[in-house]
């Protein structure tokens, strides 16, 4: 294995904690543990091994980015992460359940719960304000209206939407759009906020904005999972997770 | 026109790509155009296109009516008809006729003819002149010099194969030699039915002052010209008046008037409703179908606006792409109206051989020219109507919308929403339709299941008519009736016979009558009783119930005193107290005598199923023999049709010259009493039907092309937590909303058009809640079905799709 370090000391991550600004929650406590995970997709007589006997563990606080090359596996990690997509091997424990072998509505229920997800394509629902986009998976959780309100409107001011709240996504700007989506994934508190290159479809200016949001999150306490091309990006994270042709080839801690 | 038919080679080149959407589509409009093009032939030929007089709107009827004894439309005596030849004024010219029955003999069997004797001014009154030798004469109206026949065309064309020598010949009618004037223009069958037309020549007894109260007449009169039928009711009201000082003993106090109705309505009144509604319903289809196409049109046009952007791009106007789309349609039309067409030629037939003799005219029913130009007119009309929403949509090409980067998520907007609004609409016209076909459907279930108080199955009906010649005295029609029955009643198979002058379902003959120890007020009338002359066996044959008393026997003959067998209605009229049997009545007719009521019997429905039963005499037919025969037989077993060749025999072996005709089941008697409201039910469940497929067709669609391009929105929002049945509520939600609407806008419109069908319906309110309730649900439970579809898919999609990127 061409692997390193890829299971850190809990001083280490405290440390970085520490030196990542100002942890309030607890942190360290193992939140996702992926062992020897493998993704194949079988398509006419061609076996695309996405993930190869994946190994990776990611504790509460952490902001990891994944990088590398086009094909690498790194949105097929990211699914498989977020429980969109299922595995061919392996376990993978979320917040120490297995959560590999759920059914169709539990899976869902799972992301609900405890997954925010972020897309590069924003993915607001056209149809919907932003408050009920941000609502939305408050509401598939049956979370009463008052509750979902006050959530909402706390989520909307983190990321700075709140004036926008009663306008539809396309009255927005691509950048405006993508904080909502922000607001969305963290609206329901998730464990795990994951996200495949949310500064994709953004110009380099909303890009940072994007970016420094999510520092914020990070500094409050959020635990993230991002995809990310620009090296720039990966550098503000806490660790960076190389792959290359479905495998970790380089998983590297800072500070 | 150069553009236009590149437009439409366009179109063509551009619909062959598509063969799914243009073969729905043309089937929805064949079916939509081929049944209005099928009912509006029938409509057209019966309602629409002149009967073959001249000014037919100046032709009238005039009827009798006693209205304080509740008696309507009845026939006029000779001095009756004398009187309106004199008295009146609004008229210029009257005529009288009477409809009969004939055998004709000489040829290789004995066939029954109709022959009408009317007067002389007959054809002048209608406006028809013979296209070939001549009409009567106003000198032939006399006895002996009567005997001269004015052929219809269809009997000229059918027995004479249109010779021209046919003038002169002699025809033995009845036993009477008769000599051929005359031959008809096509189509002049008045009234229905008539094969032949002779002079009425009254006998010196019907002819007689006495014999004002003796009515067998019928009288058509043409207004003056200019004069309107309110002026003529009004000069028929003072005739009324005159007739009352005249001859009070015939008409005082009993609410003597004469009522003028016009001819159009005598002819056609009764199933003007009825087609005009079916023309109505069927127009509801074609709206529902036209809005089908305008539907899939519009998904089309959406699935191109690529296309569309890039002629725009190129410097097609507004018009241009307009006119593409409208050729596109246009042609659509233009093939679902040539197969509506053919559609419309195989239906016309079928409707008119489903209605036969229920429909007035049925002749002049066929596709002609006016059909042909109707389906063409409607096939354009529909193109351009269907057609331009969508291209005008199609052809508003927003560029700023398509070229917007960012603005994610679904393409709700102007079209979806009009596609929405279609089938809300097809849905709430589907509903009407229900509702009309379901009020229908109970009017003629109630109808089945009213009891006619006989036993329809297992019976063979047929008819004779004894000439004058060989049976003018009572003794030989007696002679002929008993050894008729004796005969028939001696066949193996068969159970009991009898005969009567009138079956059940078949009309009125009601004859006022005095009852004895009763002496009326004045100014009082007896309401008339239902008279029925009928042999011993007749009610045990149709297997009518006795209460009590007994029925008619062989032994009431003429040497016997007269017996009666009265139904309950009768009875408790009469005698509500309960003492009817032993009472005795006399019939208002010239040799009757005292007769006794000697049973009682259940209720018959003798004016048709529809209509409550009235009081109800049975004479017996020995005491009253008949000329004109009913003959009913009911076998042991088996179908009754089995023993026809026995019986026919029988009657040649008694009399060659007799043929025995109009033979029929009695339960195919029945059945055709209720023909014309089978096929109403029939055709509005068969369009309600089409409606309902449409609708729910519609509505899968709109929903499945809706769930299309929400794809990622439903992967979206499995992303986010999204569980299954989240994502199908999310579908069948947007259904239910589209039916919900539907109905709610079509019971909205039933509630308003149900008015329009009370008269039509039996046994049912035009507001039963039940079936407004039932078709309601009915929609409902279709509308959610065909949603299923497209959101059970919507459940099948994968989340993962949120993270690719558009
Ligand atoms: N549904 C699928 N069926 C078959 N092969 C797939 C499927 N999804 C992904 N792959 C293959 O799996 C491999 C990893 O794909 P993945 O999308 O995870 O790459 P990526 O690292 O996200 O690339 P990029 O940076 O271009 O987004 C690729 O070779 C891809 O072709
Ligand atoms: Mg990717």
């Amino acid at each position: 294995m061409m692997t390193t370090n890829n299971n850190a000391e809990t001083p280490a991550s405290e440390d970085a904690a520490v030196l990542s600004g100002a942890a309030k929650v607890e942190t360290g406590k193992s939140l996702i543990t992926l062992e020897g995970l493998t993704k194949v997709f079988e398509t006419e007589e061609v076996e695309t091994h996405a993930l190869s006997n994946i190994h990776l563990n990611i504790r509460q606080g952490e902001w990891v980015a994944i990088v590398g090359p086009s094909g690498s596996g790194k949105s097929t990690l990211l699914a498989v992460l977020g429980l969109l997509d299922t595995t061919t091997r392996g376990t993978y424990l979320l917040d120490g359940k297995s959560v590999l072998d759920l059914s169709a509505s539990d899976r869902a229920l799972v992301r609900n719960r405890h997954i925010g997800f972020i897309f590069q394509s924003f993915n607001l629902i056209g149809d919907l304000t932003v408050f009920e986009n941000v609502e939305l998976p408050l509401t598939y959780r049956g979370m009463p209206a008052a509750e979902r309100k006050q959530r909402v409107e706390k989520a909307l001011d983190k990321v700075g939407m709140a004036h926008r709240a009663r306008h539809m996504p396309g009255q927005l700007s691509g950048g405006q759009q993508q904080r909502v989506a922000v607001a969305r994934a963290v609206a329901g508190d998730p464990l795990i906020l994951l996200a495949d290159e949310p500064t994709g479809n953004l110009d380099s200016k909303n890009g940072e904005a994007v970016m420094q949001l999510l520092s914020e999150l990070h500094k409050a306490g959020a635990t993230i999972c991002m995809v990310t091309h620009d090296p720039a990006h990966a550098r503000v994270a806490t660790r960076t997770v190389s792959l290359f042709d479905g495998r970790v080839v380089q998983d590297e801690q800072r500070r | 026109m150069e553009t236009f038919l590149q437009n439409v080679r366009y179109a063509l080149r551009s619909l062959r790509k598509s063969p799914g959407f243009t073969l729905m589509a043309v089937l929805a409009l064949a079916l939509g155009i081929g049944a209005n093009s099928a009912v509006f032939s029938v409509v057209n030929g019966v309602l629409l296109k002149p009967p073959p007089f001249t000014q037919p709107e100046r032709l009238v009827h005039l009827w009798g009516n006693y209205a304080k004894a509740n008696i309507h439309d009845i026939v006029v005596s000779v001095p009756e008809y004398r009187d309106y030849l004199t008295m009146p004024r609004a008229f210029s010219s009257l005529a009288a006729f009477e409809a009969s029955n004939v055998t004709l003999t000489g040829g290789d069997a004995p066939e029954r003819l109709q022959l009408t004797l009317s007067t002389a001014s007959l054809f002048p009154t209608l406006g028809v002149a013979p296209v070939l030798g001549r009409a009567f004469s106003e000198e032939e109206e006399t006895l002996g010099r009567d005997k001269v026949l004015v052929l219809t065309h269809k009997t000229w064309r059918t027995r004479f194969a249109q010779d021209p020598g046919v003038l002169g010949r002699e025809l033995r009618l009845d036993g009477d030699t008769y000599t051929v004037v005359g031959v008809l223009p096509p189509g002049v069958e008045y009234p229905a039915d008539t094969d032949l037309y002779a002079p009425f020549a009254p006998t010196a007894e019907r002819a007689a002052a006495v014999s004002r109260g003796y009515r067998f007449l019928s009288v058509v009169g043409r207004l003056k010209p200019g004069l309107t039928l309110e002026a003529a009711k009004a000069d028929m009201d003072r005739v009324g008046r005159e007739m009352e000082t005249l001859h009070e003993e015939y008409y005082k106090g009993y609410g003597w008037a004469i009522s003028v109705k016009s001819l159009e309505d005598e002819v056609v009144g009764q199933v003007r409703g009825t087609l005009w509604l079916l023309l109505g319903a069927v127009g509801f289809v074609l709206l529902v179908a036209c809005s089908s196409v305008a539907n899939l049109l519009l998904a089309r046009a959406t699935a191109r606006q690529r296309e569309v952007s890039i002629r725009a791009a190129l410097g097609a106007g507004r018009a241009q792409l307009v006119g593409q789309f409208l050729a596109e349609s246009l042609v659509l039309s233009a093939a679902g109206g040539g197969l509506g067409l053919l559609l419309a030629k195989w239906g016309t037939d079928a409707l008119v051989a489903m209605v036969g003799d229920g429909l007035p005219r049925a002749a002049a029913v066929g596709l002609d020219v006016s059909s042909v130009l109707f389906t063409v007119g409607l096939s354009v009309l529909t193109g351009v109507g269907f057609g331009l929403v969508p291209a005008l949509q199609a052809s508003r090409v927003d560029l700023s919308s398509t070229m917007r980067e960012g603005s994610r998520g679904t393409e709700g907007g102007k079209a979806g929403r009009l596609r929405s609004g279609l089938v809300v609409g097809q849905v709430a016209f589907a509903l009407v339709l229900l509702v009309g076909a379901g009020l229908f459907l109970r009017s003629f279930q109630a109808l089945t299941q009213v009891d006619a108080g006989f036993t329809p199955e297992g019976v063979l009906t047929g008819q004779l008519a004894l000439p004058a010649v060989g049976y003018a005295k009572p003794e030989d029609q007696r002679a002929f009736q008993q050894e008729l029955l004796r005969r028939v009643q001696a066949l193996p198979g068969v159970e009991s016979a009898g005969v009567t002058n009138m079956l059940p379902l078949g009309g009125k003959t009601n004859i006022s009558f005095d009852v004895e120890g009763r002496t009326r007020a004045a100014g009082e009338m007896w309401p008339a009783v239902e008279s029925r002359f009928a042999s011993a066996d007749y009610l045990r044959t149709l297997k009518v119930r006795l209460r009590d008393g007994r029925m008619l026997q062989e032994t009431d003959g003429p040497d016997a005193a007269w017996a009666v067998v009265i139904n309950q209605t009768f009875a408790d009229l009469y005698w509500p107290k309960g003492d009817a049997l032993g009472q005795r009545v006399k019939l208002h007719q010239s040799d009757a005598q005292w007769t006794t009521v000697v049973g009682i019997v259940d209720d018959l429905r003798e004016w048709g199923l529809d209509t409550p039963a009235r009081p109800t005499a049975y004479y017996s037919a020995l005491q009253v023999p008949l000329t004109h025969l009913y003959l009913t037989v009911r076998v042991k077993a088996g179908e009754p049709e089995s023993l026809r060749t026995a019986i026919e025999s029988e009657v040649r072996a008694l009399d060659g010259n007799l043929p025995l005709f109009k033979v029929t089941s009695m339960v195919r008697l029945v059945d055709e009493s209720i023909g014309s409201r089978r096929l109403t039910a029939l055709l509005m469940g068969l369009f309600a039907g089409t409606a309902l497929l449409l609708a729910a067709l519609g509505i899968s669609g709109v929903i499945g092309y809706s769930v299309a391009q929400r794809t990622r929105e439903m992967g979206i929002r499995m992303a986010l937590g999204a569980a299954k049945s989240d994502v199908l509520v999310l579908v069948l939600r947007q259904g239910v909303k589209l039916a919900g609407l539907g109905v709610g806008l079509g019971l909205v419109l039933s509630l308003v058009l149900a008015r329009l069908l009370s008269t039509l319906l039996y046994g049912v309110t035009a507001y039963d809640p039940w079936t407004f309730v039932g078709v309601a649900a009915l929609l409902s439970g279709v509308a959610l079905g065909a949603t299923w579809l497209p959101a059970h898919r919507a459940t099948r999609v994968d989340p993962i799709i949120a993270l690719k990127a558009e």
